[in-house]
């Protein structure tokens, strides 16, 4: 009880120098204090301390709202304050005063803490509330932003994109624009070739109706000209028929020509014979290839160096020249030979002259003159030797050759 | 008559202390290992930084009834461990509240810095 007592004495000197703690309700103490010294009037002296702190005490508690926030033990507090208050006024039992007073005190003060802790609760779950509303919100604002700059960034990949797109439907449509060009140029030029094909197409056509009016007409020209052609053929034929005709004429006249020349080329064989015959008896004769040739011998109707024919042969000459008049159609080449006696210009004028006179006595006999000719060969044509005079006596003559005439 | 009354009243109440004296069975060591334990806990709890003041009324109250019971005091030292036991609960009440408080104050703080970044960020889209 002593200890309680000197504590109470500390107690009232200690209300005074005041703690850190109840600074903030220094209004509030002095007002208590005024209380107590009032109260300290009818009491035995001041309160002591642990009074004073526990009423201090439960009035902070209660400013805490531990009456309602931690009421059984803020309850307990005030019923052991009350008990103190109540022994401090009456019995002044100093122990059971400070007894009461601090289990006041510390209840006070745990109900207080006990309500600050409430409020602390209630400030932490309001305050992890707004923590997390505002982290919401930051969150949000965040997402927001994101979403904007994303949109942003969309929004500008989306505008080079279109610009991209514009850029390329542009080229497009240069290139469309470009191909439509070409397109109507190709158009333009094929509507002209379609012309050109239209007009040639006419064209063909006019020259298909001019070819079918050609061929038609060609037909026709073809017609004519093969009608014409057929007259023509048959003219032609006609012809043919009729050379054919002319020609067989011909041919009939040709085979009695043929046969009356063969009946003449008898008579001539015959009439040639028959002369050849006669001449034969009349002078010598032979055949050649160019003719039947008749031989007068010099010596027998010339006298040397002479050129008349002897008188005694021109009797004979003249039966010669009868038996020649009856083949008129023969011509008379009478030609003079002589001898190598002598000059060639001499023997050549001889011949010659001999050849006259035959032809002379000849033209007496009857023969035209037409039918003969004359040509004196000299000594140039010998039929045999003249280095003997039986050769020279062959050489010496005038030989007729009897050549067919000419018709 | 105030007076009177409020003596006998002490009287009556010490004579009862007085006789109850005798009759009040000693504070067990066990009594005092749950009370130091309580002023422990108040400890652990951070009584040592947040509610110095009640801790050392709880110590002093602890030391007291120690003192008493070795007196022979047994109802002052029960009423002082029972002192003792209250301040030490409202130590760790305390610093539990100061506890909480600082809690609260933190993330208060934060609620502040989160709300002030969404202002910002809330004005930046406005801006936009």
């Amino acid at each position: 009880m002593e200890s309680d007592e000197q504590e109470a004495e500390a107690m009232k000197n200690q209300a005074d120098k005041g703690d850190p703690m109840r600074n903030r309700r220094v209004s509030l103490s002095s007002i208590l204090l005024g209380v107590l010294t009032v109260a300290a009037c009818a009491a035995p002296g001041p309160p002591p301390k642990e009074l004073v702190e526990a009423r201090l005490a439960v009035e902070d508690a209660k400013s805490a709202k531990a009456d309602q926030r931690a009421t059984r033990t803020y309850d307990s507090a005030v019923a052991n304050l009350e008990a103190a208050n109540k022994s401090w006024e009456k019995d002044h039992d100093a122990a059971a005063i400070l007894h009461q007073a601090r289990l006041a005190e510390a209840e006070a003060r745990k109900a207080q803490y006990a309500a600050e802790i409430q409020a602390a609760d209630e400030a932490l779950r309001s305050e992890t509330d707004r923590k997390t509303r505002q982290a919401i919100a930051l969150r949000d604002a965040e997402l927001i932003l994101l979403r904007k700059r994303g949109q942003e960034a969309e929004l500008g990949r989306m505008k080079a994109l279109a610009n991209e797109q514009e850029q390329a439907l542009l080229a497009t449509k240069e290139k469309l624009a470009a191909e439509r060009a070409r397109a109507e140029q190709e158009a333009a030029r094929l509507r002209e070739e379609q012309k050109k094909l239209t007009a040639l197409a006419a064209e063909r056509a006019r020259a298909e109706d001019e070819a079918a009016r050609l061929r038609a007409e060609q037909e026709k020209f073809a017609l004519a000209a093969e009608q014409a052609r057929a007259e023509a053929e048959a003219a032609r034929l006609r012809d043919e028929q009729e050379k054919l005709a002319a020609l067989a004429a011909e041919q009939a006249r040709a085979e009695q020509a043929e046969r009356e020349l063969a009946r003449l080329r008898a008579e001539h064989e015959k009439s040639r014979a028959e002369l050849t015959g006669t001449l034969s008896r009349l002078a010598k004769v032979r055949e050649e290839a160019r003719g039947v040739i008749v031989t007068l011998p010099g010596n027998i109707y010339f006298n040397f160096n002479k050129a008349d024919v002897k008188p005694a042969m021109q009797m004979q000459l003249t039966k010669i020249a009868k038996a020649l008049a009856a083949v008129p159609d023969q011509n008379l080449l009478i030609e003079g030979h002589t001898d190598s006696v002598g000059s060639n210009e001499y023997n050549q004028s001889l011949s010659e002259s001999r050849a006259q006179s035959v032809q002379t006595i000849l033209l007496a006999g009857g023969i035209a003159a037409e039918r003969m000719d004359i040509k004196g060969y000299g000594e140039s044509k010998p039929i045999a030797d003249n280095d003997t005079p039986s050769g020279q006596a062959q050489n010496r003559r005038v030989e007729i050759v009897l050549v067919p005439a000419k018709k | 008559m105030r007076n009177v009354i409020g003596l006998t009243l002490g009287i009556v109440i010490s004579c009862s202390a007085i006789g109850c004296a005798s009759k009040v069975a000693p504070v067990t060591p066990a009594q005092l290992a749950d009370t130091e334990a309580t002023i422990r806990s108040a400890e652990s709890a951070g009584a040592f930084e947040r509610a110095s003041d009640l801790l050392q009324k709880s110590r002093q109250a602890l030391s007291a009834a120690q003192q008493a019971s070795g007196k022979g005091e047994h109802a002052v030292a029960r009423k002082r461990l029972l002192e003792t036991t209250t301040y030490a609960e409202a130590a760790r009440v305390r610093a539990q509240a100061e506890q909480k408080k600082s809690e609260a104050a933190t993330v208060r703080q934060q609620a502040d810095e989160i709300e002030a970044k969404a202002k910002v960020l809330q004005q930046q889209l406005h801006a936009q």
